[in-house]
């Protein structure tokens, strides 16, 4: 198997821990060494973020802020970020605790979402928990916000059991009910215009309402008392199986599924001495002797986040579409551009299964091998089409190619394979190359016609069953 | 098979051209029923059934969809989101519909619906995820890997169409995944022709599928392969008929106008699955419940007409299920908790309408739920036996008795 030399490894590491990168990204991390490239993506807290857009400006006349612009930011950051680890994090939170703009329904409080998952990262699983339990765009989607005393909602407590902390079938439903009689109260507030004024605040805060809470005595797994919310997250984080839930999932993630009972005994054990540090399980789910082995080289599905964002990466997109105008232009300009830059890659997306900001339901994506089915393999076939299709193609021959001379079309397929770092063995490159050929039409002229090598080649590298891994 | 003459007939009776007609000058009606009669041969004459389900995704509140109207504790345990007894459309001496589904009241006058009443699965789980799983895949006390239907398709004798199962969505469904089949999944059957590339495209996005006995490669080959028999297929077959029926856009009625049109051209498509979700209506209920179950009614209501229209009603039954149905007392926040049992409708030109199971007591709950009494495999084995022809035994795992759901 492959990953024998430093360069594989950085490569497979900047897959995981990232959206994958260009050629000339992966040279520069691979001259600095594994060891190097481990903590620029791990303490990313010290890595310069590149410029990032001001998404309040993008409010729109009405004073809105359209959760598919929000989307749109998001995007943008992922695409062009310096701390790949930070926003494959984010990502990862988004998909667990799985919020849906479709039910939130206010483009601010997405963004609170994001920020709140991004700035929260890698730190420890209480403060994640706590957090995500007291943020409006939680307690609003899972209808925390009117769970009151006498007549408990109890939809944010069974998610948090079945989906945040300990997967289903290690509570009962009587634990469901006690939980949600434990988080009666826990709602929020939107400032008003005077405390607005007052406090520049525009964000809803986390309000307990005292009169709203239940203050009787509950049991939740075994341990009863005067329970709040807090002592809920306790008592869940008290449970062996939390750890190895989410150790688990972060593992699947990030190396490969259905890991070993010992791997998950192993990273659940790293997790619960760490005091829940994210940060601390992924240098060592990171650094691990599993996570360079065969079995976890291209071994995981792209999600379309890995497949849209992987591409654009590999070819420097936002810089390509040229994004810095953004900021050099009105608001009103700036959301045209946004929506026009980003509109492409992100409708693309949607149609691969991936909705940013819209998970299809609370538990998040499917993922792994549901990513794939008929129609997002279309998708996927598509994405070429973006990429080369219009008049003015977004990426032309000299940027991929460069002012190389080229014997053949062997030589083309193979160029495009590195830089889309498709991992396609030699007979099949020569397959596409072959097809490729045939495909061609050289009576329009040197110009389509390298065009159209191109973007015939990438259809059949973007289709093939190798390149839907990473 | 309905001939070109009886078509017509169905053409001249059915709502929509009546009500062009009131409005339009004669001259226009004659060039309206001219562009019709074209547009229907397209049709393909179909000899075999076809079933359509229909996924009400997030638990469907099946108490406030079929209301126990003259039952006091209904009203007193939903003071908030109870439907008052004047607007509920009465179908029975102790049953109503929810106001939205009016557009189906037609169908149930006619005989058509059949309505099964505290449909579920003993030891139920209300968990979203799972009990969607149990339903799809029929198999409450196991996981399974195959779907329900994927198991019916899978058995079906070669050549099979590579449409004769689709799912009408971008992402699959388990009820069809089987061992054998990979059935197509489609986002939109609008913009097929898009999709379809030349030949030569074709035979070599086909030629880099090509496995090398790699396990690892075989779900994205198969995939693949599905798609592009199916974009194929799809795109020789749709250009030759477009809807005759108008429908709303909600997502409801933009799947029941495009499966029609999937019915019209492609006679050996068997199965055909639509989801919309949206049901899990655990706060302000009353407006979202109202909008989705009216797209619902809107959306079969029309597709049924259309089937009519194009002589293929007898041939089509529709099957509509939820996950689960919810808590009966609603909650503070003028909506409804995870349930259980709730209503399955079963509509189409063949169907025995009428009401099927026992309506769940409200008086003697399951941790304040309705208890099932109809396992919802009945509905399936009735279907798989005898719209279905196969042996729903086998496809089971076990007998489950069958409900007198269809004409004989």
């Amino acid at each position: 198997m492959a990953l024998q030399t430093d360069r594989d490894r950085v490569a497979h590491l900047l897959r995981r821990a990232g959206f994958g990168a260009s050629l000339s990204q992966i040279d520069w991390h691979a001259a600095r060494g594994l060891e190097a490239t481990l903590d620029y993506l791990i303490d990313y807290d010290s890595v310069e973020e590149a410029p990032q857009i001001d998404v309040l400006e993008l409010t729109n006349m009405k004073g809105n802020l359209p959760a598919p612009i929000v989307s749109g930011w998001w995007l943008y950051g992922m695409l062009t970020t310096q701390r790949p680890l930070q926003a494959k994090l984010t990502l990862f939170w988004h998909d667990h605790f799985g919020c849906s703009a479709e039910k939130v329904q206010n483009g601010y409080l997405m963004v609170q979402h994001i920020r709140l998952l991004s700035e929260l990262a890698s730190s420890d699983l209480r403060t994640l928990l706590v957090a995500v339990a007291q943020n409006p765009t939680m307690l609003r989607f899972l209808d925390n916000n009117t769970n009151v005393k006498g007549q408990p909602n109890e939809n944010f407590a069974r998610e948090l059991m079945e989906l945040f902390t300990m997967g289903i079938g290690n509570y009962t439903e009587k634990d469901v009910q006690e939980a949600a009689r434990a988080f009666t109260g826990w709602s929020f507030q939107r400032p008003n215009r005077i405390q607005a004024a007052v406090r520049g605040a525009v964000e809803p805060q986390f309000q307990f309402r005292q009169g709203a809470h239940d203050e009787g005595i509950k049991t939740v797994l075994g341990v009863s008392g005067n329970l709040n919310g807090d002592d809920v997250i306790d008592i869940l984080l008290e449970q062996p199986v939390t750890a190895r839930y989410i150790a688990g999932k972060l593992w699947s993630w990030f190396v490969y599924e259905n890991p070993e009972e010992q791997v998950v005994e192993r990273i659940a054990g790293v997790f619960r001495d760490g005091n829940y540090s994210v940060r601390r399980l992924l240098r060592h789910i990171l650094t691990s002797e599993e996570f360079y082995s065969a079995r976890a080289e291209r071994a995981l599905y792209k999600s379309p986040a890995d497949f849209v964002v992987g591409i654009s990466r590999s070819v420097d997109l936002p810089g390509i579409i040229d994004l810095f105008n953004l900021f050099q232009e009105s608001d009103k300009e700036k959301r045209r551009l946004l929506r026009g830059a980003m509109g492409g890659v992100m409708g693309s997306m949607m149609n691969m299964g991936q909705h940013l900001l819209y998970p299809p339901t609370v538990a998040g994506w499917d993922g792994g091998s549901a990513w794939i089915n008929s129609a997002t393999m279309l998708e996927r076939i598509k994405f070429a089409d973006l990429l080369f299709e219009r008049k003015e193609a977004v990426i032309n021959w000299n940027f991929l190619v460069g002012n190389r001379r080229f014997e053949s079309v062997n030589e083309v397929v193979d160029r495009l394979c590195e830089v889309f770092d498709a991992g396609l063995p030699e007979a099949k490159r020569g397959i596409i190359a072959a097809h490729v050929e045939g495909l061609l039409d050289r009576t329009r002229g040197e110009k389509q016609y390298r065009q159209q090598m191109l973007h015939e080649a990438c259809r059949l590298i973007f289709g093939s069953p190798e390149f839907q891994f990473c | 098979m309905a001939d070109k003459h009886s078509r017509r007939d169905f053409l001249v009776r059915s709502g929509s051209v009546l009500a062009l007609g009131l409005l339009t000058p004669g001259w226009l009606r004659g060039v309206a029923m001219a562009q019709k009669l074209e547009r229907l041969q397209g049709v393909s004459p179909r000899s075999q059934n076809v079933l359509v389900v229909c996924q009400l995704s997030g638990g469907n509140d099946g108490l406030n969809t079929v209301i126990p109207y003259s039952v006091k504790d209904y009203y007193r345990l939903r003071p908030g989101i109870g439907i008052p007894e004047k607007e509920q459309i009465p179908i029975s001496d102790e049953l109503a519909l929810h106001p939205a589904l009016k557009p189906l009241k037609a169908l149930w006058d006619e005989g058509r619906l059949a309505i099964v009443n505290g449909a579920g699965y003993p030891e139920h789980n209300r968990s979203h995820f799972r009990s969607m799983k149990i339903w799809q895949t029929a198999s409450p006390a196991t996981q399974s890997e195959t779907g329900w239907l994927g198991n019916y398709l899978d058995r079906l004798p070669d050549p099979v169409s590579p449409v004769a199962g689709l799912c009408l969505d971008s992402s699959a469904s388990p009820a069809l995944t089987g061992q054998r089949v990979s059935v197509p999944t489609i986002a939109s059957l609008d913009d097929i022709s898009e999709l379809a590339g030349t030949q030569d495209a074709e035979s070599a996005m086909r030629a880099i599928q090509q496995l090398d006995g790699s396990a690892q490669f075989a779900h994205v080959s198969a995939s693949t392969n599905s798609a592009l028999d199916a974009v194929h297929e799809l795109n020789s077959l749709l250009g030759k008929y477009q809807n005759c029926v108008e429908y709303e856009s909600d997502n409801f009625s933009s799947g029941f106008r495009q499966l029609a049109r999937l019915i019209a051209v492609s006679p050996l498509t068997r199965v055909a699955y639509l989801s919309v979700g949206g049901f899990d209506t655990h706060a302000s209920q009353q407006d979202k419940h109202a909008t989705l179950l009216g797209g619902f009614a809107s959306g079969l209501a029309r597709f049924m007409e259309e089937m009519q229209a194009i002589g293929m009603r007898d041939k089509v039954t529709v099957l509509a299920f939820s996950e689960f149905g919810r808590r009966v007392k609603e909650n503070g926040s003028g909506g409804t908790d995870h349930g259980q049992a709730g209503p399955i409708f079963i509509a189409g030109g063949s169907v025995q309408g009428g009401l099927h199971g026992e309506y769940p007591s409200l008086s003697d709950l399951d941790d304040g739920d309705l208890r099932y009494n109809t396992d919802f495999r009945r509905v399936y084995a009735t279907l798989l036996d005898k719209w279905l022809d196969a042996d729903s035994e086998k496809l089971l795992g076990q007998r489950f008795d069958n409900l007198p759901l269809l004409r004989s």
